[in-house]
């Protein structure tokens, strides 16, 4: 008879989640039905127990990695011996089962807080949205119980050794990756659970949007800030020159993304025009299912991707849940369509409101393509039993038209007034940025940039980037001739007075500069050449030299490495040298990874990858490739968390509130400091390589 | 009421129409859709399959690996995966396949491999892209791809 372990311990705080959340649900029904405020306080604790013994399972799981407990299945799967501390403790989130746990752990701290800073702001919504919390948490721990159990432990003696994670997963990026994109998941599951508090208890005004707006910020850059991360963990670490390849886990997070920024955009025209209501309750219970089905995909392996799962049985649990959440919210919303008709309606086409109804539209549009496009294979696999791939053409057919007319919009919304414009200052606003866009495009004809997407992906940048500047430009201007400011402190005072407005225009700058990085993809060159010592090779720009092969081990791999020169083409003039590699891990499988080498500048990078050697020879085989411009993209992020940052950042001149939404300030601005540093040094990390 | 939801149904079958002849428009591009056959079924349809962009699946012939010296051209041979066979006629036969790039570090004799390209009219399968998978670390690499 095994003795109680931590594994038991864990397991045990799990199951008690579960009786505690089945409580809280109830308790959270009773009490706003028979109005006993007791029931309902108690409903609110039961919130922060969940939480604490999630924590608890959560503490017991990364115990059981660090002290290196293998009689633990999944302690066993995803870790070894060797492993750093470090990587020990984070392998937490390395395999299905765990991450499951660290979602629904993360669920519980976000739901906590949420109760924690509304609990007297929006008493009235809180009981239904604790049991939506309540159903989300009770449908991630039946799923581990039944199904991917963390702590399920073998029955006969514990193995010596874990099987280890792989090496590729070992890196900084894969460490911050996953929780990032979990935290944005997961963050999207608030405003929903306050959407169907809202719906349950009928109060449609602006007052849940209100209280969710800043959540749907923080969901928004932490899906952010993990999208790009796993881009640039592809970009490092896999080897094959790009950042993103229409693989299904990738468009798992990119397709609530969509629907989350066409939210985060349509609720402000609930709080302007007091219209848009049935749209944003819809908007984001599609936006919740959506990251269900993601997670669904990624963690139930009916999609085939790079990050191929075990197929394992928890996609049926997660159908059924999808089902009941479509059923219960259109029922929700088909029952409160009353109270959510809009107060005005459309006056005119050359409207704001008009333009972020096309914004979101073309954003729905573009989720709806990459869930059509990443599903395809599934469904058809299903109904004719024959595989079929949906190559990346198909979303390239589509992504690059809606991205062009999404950049667009970016640039010609902030120009339109709400409710409609007169002609006159329509021609105010618009002169300068056309005739910018139209001056841009013979220059830069000229100058060879002649493929037509790329040609329009950079006019619209100019157009988008002049609209941002003129509003900075005439809004500090005004403030110089009003308060006798100088140009710096007027332009700070700008956005200080008004900071989600200008954080939004940086933000939409970090977007133009992205899609300068998307449009580099035009001007992709790449090459395979066997060479031998002393030989040269020519790729765009650059001409490389194989020097020598240099082999070496460390202990835990053995390693080639190609040493080669860079010279600017046709010259002698040596640039720098690369040394891409591959290193061959003993543990925990005999497996070999690329190690990539870069030249990195504003223009392009020069991205080598040794494909292969011939050790009789010494000749190797090298993937030579130039791809420009994609800088552009961490850049822009970078941007876009800085824009982020001053649209959250808390105002000084409503210090004076009580002390739950201080509480709620302080951990909002904590939080984006902190996320800022992550966001930024993810970027040097990139750019120094 | 009435004549609002007919506009509202209306509008949803147009656009729905118009969405759905699209996709449907877009997916029938040349390129855009691979299907994927294991080699015995190549062997066998070997007419139907002739100049159609497809992913063949199978077993690398051990020995087969023939590389051009100093060049990354490649030729070997693929044999139906016995698991997987749906013409049992076929299995002891293989495609000849051509292909000229960088090979993944598991692609070896025995690896299974997934190679895109197309049929020749003298049954040669020029392959353009190669994923290679080595058999014996199969399960563990199938465990062992955690995270995202």
């Amino acid at each position: 008879m095994p003795e109680f372990g931590f594994a038991d311990f864990g397991y045990l705080a799990m199951l008690t989640a579960m009786v505690v959340a089945c409580y809280t649900a109830a308790a959270a029904i009773v009490g706003y039905h028979r109005r006993d405020t007791r029931l309902a306080i108690s409903a609110q604790n039961g919130v922060y127990v969940v939480f604490g013994c999630l924590s608890i399972a959560s503490l017991a799981l990364i115990y059981l990695f660090v002290t290196d407990d293998y009689s633990v299945k999944y302690v066993h799967h995803y870790s070894d011996r060797s492993m750093p501390l470090f990587y020990k403790a984070t392998a937490f989130w390395g395999g299905q089962d765990g991450s499951l746990l660290f979602w629904v752990w993360v669920m519980s701290v976000w739901s906590a807080v949420a109760v924690y800073v509304n609990k007297d702001k929006n008493r009235a919504i809180l009981p239904y949205t604790i049991v939506a919390m309540m159903a989300v948490t009770l449908f991630f721990t039946i799923l581990m119980i039944l199904n991917a159990n963390p702590f399920e432990t073998y029955l006969g003696g514990a193995p010596s050794d874990g099987r280890g994670l792989n090496p590729l997963l070992q890196n900084p990026y894969m460490v911050t990756h996953p929780p990032s994109l979990y935290l944005g998941y997961i963050g999207w599951t608030i405003p929903f659970c306050f959407a169907i508090g809202a719906l349950a208890h009928g109060h449609l005004d602006y007052g849940w949007v209100d209280a969710m707006r800043r959540w749907c910020l923080a969901a928004w850059v932490f899906l952010t800030i993990g999208l790009v991360l796993g881009g640039l963990w592809a970009y490092e670490e896999l080897g094959w020159g790009g950042y993103w390849a229409w693989d299904p886990v990738e468009n798992a997070a990119f397709i609530p993304w969509l629907t989350g920024t066409a939210f985060i955009h349509s609720i402000q025209v609930q709080e302007r025009r007091q219209s848009f209501k049935m749209w944003n309750v819809i908007l984001i219970i599609l936006t919740f299912v959506l990251t269900l089905v993601g997670t669904m995909m990624t963690r139930s392996g009916i999609v085939q991707s790079v990050h191929a799962f075990a197929q394992s049985d928890i996609g049926n649990t997660f159908l059924v849940f999808i089902a009941i959440t479509v059923v219960v919210s259109t029922g929700l919303v088909i029952w409160r369509a009353k109270e959510l008709a809009p107060e005005n309606r459309l006056e005119s086409v050359l409207s704001r409101e008009f333009v972020f109804l096309l914004n979101n539209w073309i954003l729905v549009m573009m989720a709806f393509f990459v869930l059509f496009g990443t599903l395809f294979p599934s469904v058809y696999r299903f109904f004719y039993g024959q595989e079929v791939n949906v190559g990346a053409s198909f979303f390239n057919l589509w992504m690059r038209p809606l991205g062009l007319i999404l950049l667009f919009l970016t640039g010609v919304g902030p120009l339109l007034p709400w409710r409609k414009s007169t002609s006159s200052s329509l021609f105010k606003q618009f002169v300068m940025p056309t005739t910018m866009a139209a001056l841009a495009a013979p220059i830069m004809w000229g100058l060879g940039l002649q493929e037509p997407w790329a040609l329009t992906t950079f006019c619209l940048c100019v157009l988008v980037t002049t609209t941002i500047i003129q509003e900075f430009w005439r809004g500090s201007r005004a403030r110089m001739r009003n308060s006798q400011e100088s140009f710096g402190e007027a332009l700070l005072n700008l956005m200080g007075r008004a900071k989600r407005r200008y954080g939004g225009y940086i933000i939409h700058f970090g977007l133009v500069l992205t899609f300068v990085a998307f449009a580099g993809n035009a001007y992709k060159i790449e090459d395979e050449q066997q060479l031998q010592p002393g030989e040269r090779a020519r790729v765009g720009n650059y001409e490389v030299r194989f020097d020598r092969l240099e082999s070496g081990d460390d202990g835990q791999k053995s390693s080639i490495t190609a040493h080669v020169t860079v010279f600017k083409a046709g010259t002698d003039e040596v640039l720098g040298t690369l040394a891409p590699a591959k290193w061959s891990y003993r543990v925990p499988e005999e497996q070999v990874t690329t190690e990539v080498d870069k030249r990195l500048s504003l223009r392009d990078d020069l991205y080598l990858v040794l494909g292969g050697y011939d050790p009789r020879t010494e000749s190797v085989a090298l993937q030579l490739k130039v791809n420009p411009l994609v800088n552009f993209l961490w850049i822009g992020t970078a941007v876009m968390l800085i824009g982020w940052a001053v649209a959250v950042w808390p105002a000084r001149s409503r210090q004076q509130v009580r002390a739950p939404q201080r509480f709620g300030w302080a951990w909002a601005g904590a939080g984006s400091t902190a996320l800022l540093m992550l966001g930024v040094l993810s970027c040097i990390l990139a750019v120094i390589g | 009421m009435g004549s609002q939801t007919v506009k509202i149904v209306l509008s949803v079958i147009v656009l729905g129409g118009a969405v759905a002849w699209l996709v449907a428009d877009t997916l029938a591009e040349p390129e855009v859709l691979t299907y994927f056959h294991g080699a015995d079924v190549v062997l066998a349809k070997a007419d139907e399959m002739r100049g159609q962009r497809i992913r063949m699946g199978g077993h690398v012939v051990k020995g087969s690996i023939l590389q051009k010296p100093g060049t990354l051209e490649y030729q070997f041979q693929v044999k139906p995966v016995a698991a997987m066979v749906k013409h049992p006629d076929f299995i002891d036969s293989s495609v000849p396949v051509r292909y000229e790039g960088i090979v993944p570090d598991t692609f070896k004799d025995d690896a299974e491999v997934i190679v895109t390209g197309v049929l020749g009219s003298d049954n040669l399968f020029k392959g353009s892209e190669l994923i290679a998978k080595c058999p014996s670390k199969y399960e563990a690499a199938e465990k062992n791809e955690g995270t995202y």
